[in-house]
């Protein structure tokens, strides 16, 4: 005998099928609801090309029957499901644990494991289904007692090394043909026949248990789920045969583990030598080994959160994003969808540009996105603005409140917040009555823009984008404005403010002339009189927008196109735009630099007259009204007061920016009127 | 490109005919049926070292186990292969499922680290997510991993000596996911075809 060298067992590891918390969670929510009752639930183990010890449950973990087939054996146990987590927590583990072992000693001892060995391999499931966040606590016990050590006798050996193939050849045809009950533990003789255990030993008169027996050619088998050293099972089996057959105690034993290979081969089987101890008489098995260690090898409980597949409101995100993964490591592997999904926009106007480019930005994978309007939906809105229907006009829905919950209706994982909210203009006098209103208004205004990434201009006039433009300048936020006329529309991007430094220079390219971005105009910057009020001198035909119906959707298509390749842009809101210097060489154009997603204009005027867009690039007019040093700094150092002063009297800003020097200048611009209709 | 003689009865008789092989070999190939369509079903168990689990915040017991292999941590994967003829690519399309030990599925962004170790991983991720989508499983109607079918028959057509186009659809494209063929089959063929020119 060798140094006592103590024989050692290969744990249990637990595999749960997604479809063994499919049940728990059902079984909880119908059948137990708040009773905590112990449940019989089973396991099984395979010892066909098995590695690492270990045992599965699944949905048919709660038949009443064990489903076994071929090399897959059954193990019993109890579920103790709790209601609260601080029970789950609290409750004693180590008593837990001696429970269970002394049933299995019950269970030995009246002879249960002899009619079924397979209740040798038990175990105790402790968890608590969080059924609201979908999170599944559990923790798996194997016992087996401490207190039972045996030793290794001598070292081990292959099967083919103790039999010939005939007789391994015949064993396998013998274990076949046996019920997998009985095929988990048995015993054999020197030629591999096989004996059931409840054949051989006896429960009542343990004394006379395998009297006549010759330990040296007789073999213990078991069907064995580990690879290398013996699996878990093995110990409650020596335990068996220490209680019921006291004629082994001090005795050596020969082990037989059954191993299945491919082609139904046995190789893989080993026999082992251990030399079992002889306690006292009186001896009691009293501690218990063991829980289950976690993936990190600590003994500890485990969580399983199936929120992926349980909620269904997470698989719409995952599946939603799936077509966005595809596009990224198939066509685009530099694709950055992090930036997309955590920028926050904020949309002012949910008309049918407001309701077109949130429905692409969705589509995109932006994740947060919300309204600020002041109407309601009418009648006519529906057919044109996506997220409406005839119930919200029917109802007389706030736009940005009815958007808002249209956007988590389609993805509820969205971050959506409508605002109703009158953009305060210049030109539009402020009185006493409404001015306290008017100052909660632009406070709320500012902050819903500090807490901004990027803003859309969608509003139905040009006065009501000239606080945002100020704002989004101001606090260097991404803005993007739309704008439709009849058969027209123009999408362009403000300039970054000039708080983005930016020191290095635009490669020079010949036929090109380059804008860095933080010199980019704004919406204003080519418009040489301030906002007045837009809507007041036009005809009522020209108050309700007249475009070409789909021109809107064209138009907010582009306006999200624009912002996805700016946000790929290594320079971001700082991305330079070009334009062509000398209209004669033609191909310039193309050697416009790209980045990932292909060039990124300042703006882009497209004509549905002729199906083409333009691409102009304009600089940062130095008096601009909503942009330039002067509006800013007024802005910074009066703040409302310059506001409320401007919204009194647009002719406020002409005499800061000096713009009434170019009282003759015509508008000769396209008088790009606006989005939507009615609420204006 | 040459074209392939075969339809869904061809499927069908060679996927019989592969599982029957399969039992012989004890390798665990199951055939499965729903409303008359079947399929090849395999379940494979992976392990991985070096996957560090979210821990829970309470209940560390320890215990001194002198009969207990100190076994060193690792993460089981079970994985399910489908062989499914598809209804409208006409060729046999590989898909799967995964999940870890303690039953989450192993999500899109992770289903690279089964197949390939660590090391590898920045160098093979892409050409995976090259080959690998997401869909809906074409009899269960249910979301599975698929090994992208577009090239699928142009690839088979290069074997008009095939026995078994299962088997030769499997031998090429199962390495890539880990699913390896025992040579078994081959030999059966080869030990066929031997037995019927003595």
């Amino acid at each position: 005998m060798s140094e006592n060298k103590i024989f050692q067992y290969v744990q249990f590891k637990s595999v749960v099928a997604p479809d063994f918390w499919y049940k728990l969670a059902e079984n909880k929510l119908n059948i137990e609801k708040l009773d905590e009752i112990d449940q019989h639930i089973v396991g099984t183990y395979t010892n066909l090309n098995a590695k690492n010890c270990l045992i599965d449950f699944d949905c048919t973990s709660f038949n009443s029957k064990i489903v076994t087939s071929r090399n897959k054996f059954g193990a019993v146990g109890v579920l103790k499901n709790l209601n609260t987590i601080e029970s789950f927590k609290n409750c004693d583990k180590i008593s837990l644990l001696n429970t269970a072992g002394n049933q299995l000693i019950t269970n030995i001892l009246n002879g249960t494991c002899l009619e079924n060995p397979s209740e040798l391999a038990s175990f105790l499931l402790l968890s608590f289904a969080d059924l609201k966040k979908y999170n599944f606590y559990y923790w798996f016990a194997f016992p087996a007692s401490l207190d039972l050590v045996i030793y290794e006798a001598s070292p081990s050996q292959f099967i083919s090394e103790k039999f010939t193939d005939e007789d391994i050849k015949n064993f396998t045809l013998k274990i076949d043909s046996l019920d997998t009950k009985q095929s988990a533990f048995f015993i054999a003789n020197k030629t591999l026949d096989v004996i059931l255990l409840k054949d051989a030993i006896s429960h009542v008169k343990t004394d006379s248990n395998l009297l006549d027996f010759d330990l040296s050619s007789n073999y213990f088998c078991f069907s064995d789920p580990s690879e290398s050293k013996c699996g878990w099972v093995l110990r409650n089996y020596i335990l068996l045969l220490y209680l019921l057959c006291p004629i082994l105690r001090g005795q050596s034993i020969n082990i037989l583990s059954v191993r299945q290979s491919e082609q139904n081969s046995l190789k893989a089987s080993k026999v082992f030598y251990v030399t079992l101890p002889k306690y006292n008489d009186d001896f009691q098995f009293l501690t218990w080994t063991s829980w289950e260690k976690n993936n990190n090898g600590k003994m500890m409980p485990r969580i399983a959160n199936m929120s992926e597949v349980m909620d269904p409101i997470k698989t719409a995100e995952h599946f939603a994003m799936l077509n966005l993964k595809l596009m990224k490591w198939r066509l685009l592997p530099a694709l950055n969808l992090d930036i997309i999904k955590t920028q926050k926009c904020l949309l002012f106007g949910a008309g049918t540009l407001g309701c077109g480019i949130a429905r692409s930005l969705m589509s995109w994978g932006f994740s947060n996105i919300s309204f600020i309007d002041s109407g309601h939906v009418s009648y006519s809105n529906p057919v044109r603005q996506s997220l409406f229907t005839y119930a919200d006009a029917y109802q007389n829905k706030f736009k940005s409140k009815a958007a808002a919950e249209r956007l988590l209706e389609i993805l509820p994982s969205v971050k959506s917040h409508g605002h109703v909210l009158t953009i305060p203009m210049p030109g539009y006098p402020i009185n006493e009555s409404t001015r306290q209103k008017t100052i909660e208004d632009v406070d709320m205004i500012v902050n819903m823009i500090k807490d901004s990434d990027v803003l859309f201009l969608v509003t139905d006039s040009r006065e009501s984008r000239w606080l945002p433009t100020l704002l989004g300048s101001y606090f260097g936020k991404i803005v993007i404005t739309t704008a439709l006329g009849f058969e027209s529309y123009l999408v362009m991007r403000h300039g970054a403010s000039k708080s983005h430094e930016q020191d290095e220079l635009e490669e020079e390219i010949s036929g090109l002339k380059c804008i860095p971005g933080n010199k980019l105009g704004c919406y204003f910057c080519n418009d040489v009189t301030s906002p007045g009020n837009s809507i007041r001198d036009r005809t009522l035909d020209q108050q309700c927008t007249v475009t070409r119906p789909a021109v809107s959707n064209i138009a907010a298509s582009i306006s999200v196109e624009l912002l996805v390749s700016l946000l790929q842009h290594e320079k971001n809101i700082c991305a330079p735009a070009y334009y062509q210097i000398n209209n004669k060489s033609t191909d310039v154009v193309e050697s416009i630099p790209e980045s990932m997603l292909g060039i990124i204009p300042h703006s882009v005027r497209g004509y549905l007259s002729t199906f083409s867009n333009i691409l102009p690039a304009t600089e940062r007019f130095n008096q601009c009204i909503a942009c330039s040093d002067f509006v800013l700094n007024e802005y910074k150092e009066h703040d409302k007061e310059f506001l409320f002063k401007v919204f009194n009297s647009a002719e406020y800003l002409e005499k800061i920016t000096n713009l009434e020097d170019f009282a003759n200048m015509d508008d000769d611009i396209i008088n790009e009127l606006d989005d939507d209709s009615d609420s204006g | 490109m040459i074209s392939l003689n075969f339809n869904e009865n061809d499927f069908n008789e060679k996927a019989k005919e592969f599982r029957e092989i399969s039992e012989k070999l004890n390798d665990t190939w199951e055939l499965n049926e729903k409303m008359g369509k079947i399929y090849l079903v395999k379940k494979q168990k992976i392990s991985i070292q070096n996957k560090k689990e979210q821990e829970v915040e309470f209940g560390e017991i320890v215990i001194d186990d002198a009969s207990a292999v100190n076994s060193i941590p690792e993460t089981i994967y079970s994985i399910e292969y489908h062989v499914v003829f598809h209804p409208s690519y006409q060729v046999p399309v590989l898909y799967f499922n995964a999940h870890s030990d303690d039953g989450r599925f192993v999500n899109f962004d992770d289903v690279s680290k089964i197949f390939v170790e660590d090391y590898e991983l920045k160098q093979y991720k892409d050409e995976i997510y090259q080959i690998i989508s997401q869909a809906d499983h074409p009899i269960l109607f249910k979301p599975f991993y698929m090994i992208h079918p577009c090239h699928i028959h142009e690839v088979l057509s290069k074997f008009p000596e095939s026995k078994n186009f299962i088997l030769t659809f499997l031998t090429i494209y199962g390495p890539s996911v880990r699913l390896k063929m025992l040579e078994g089959y081959e030999k059966f063929y080869m030990e066929k075809e031997v037995m019927a020119n003595i």
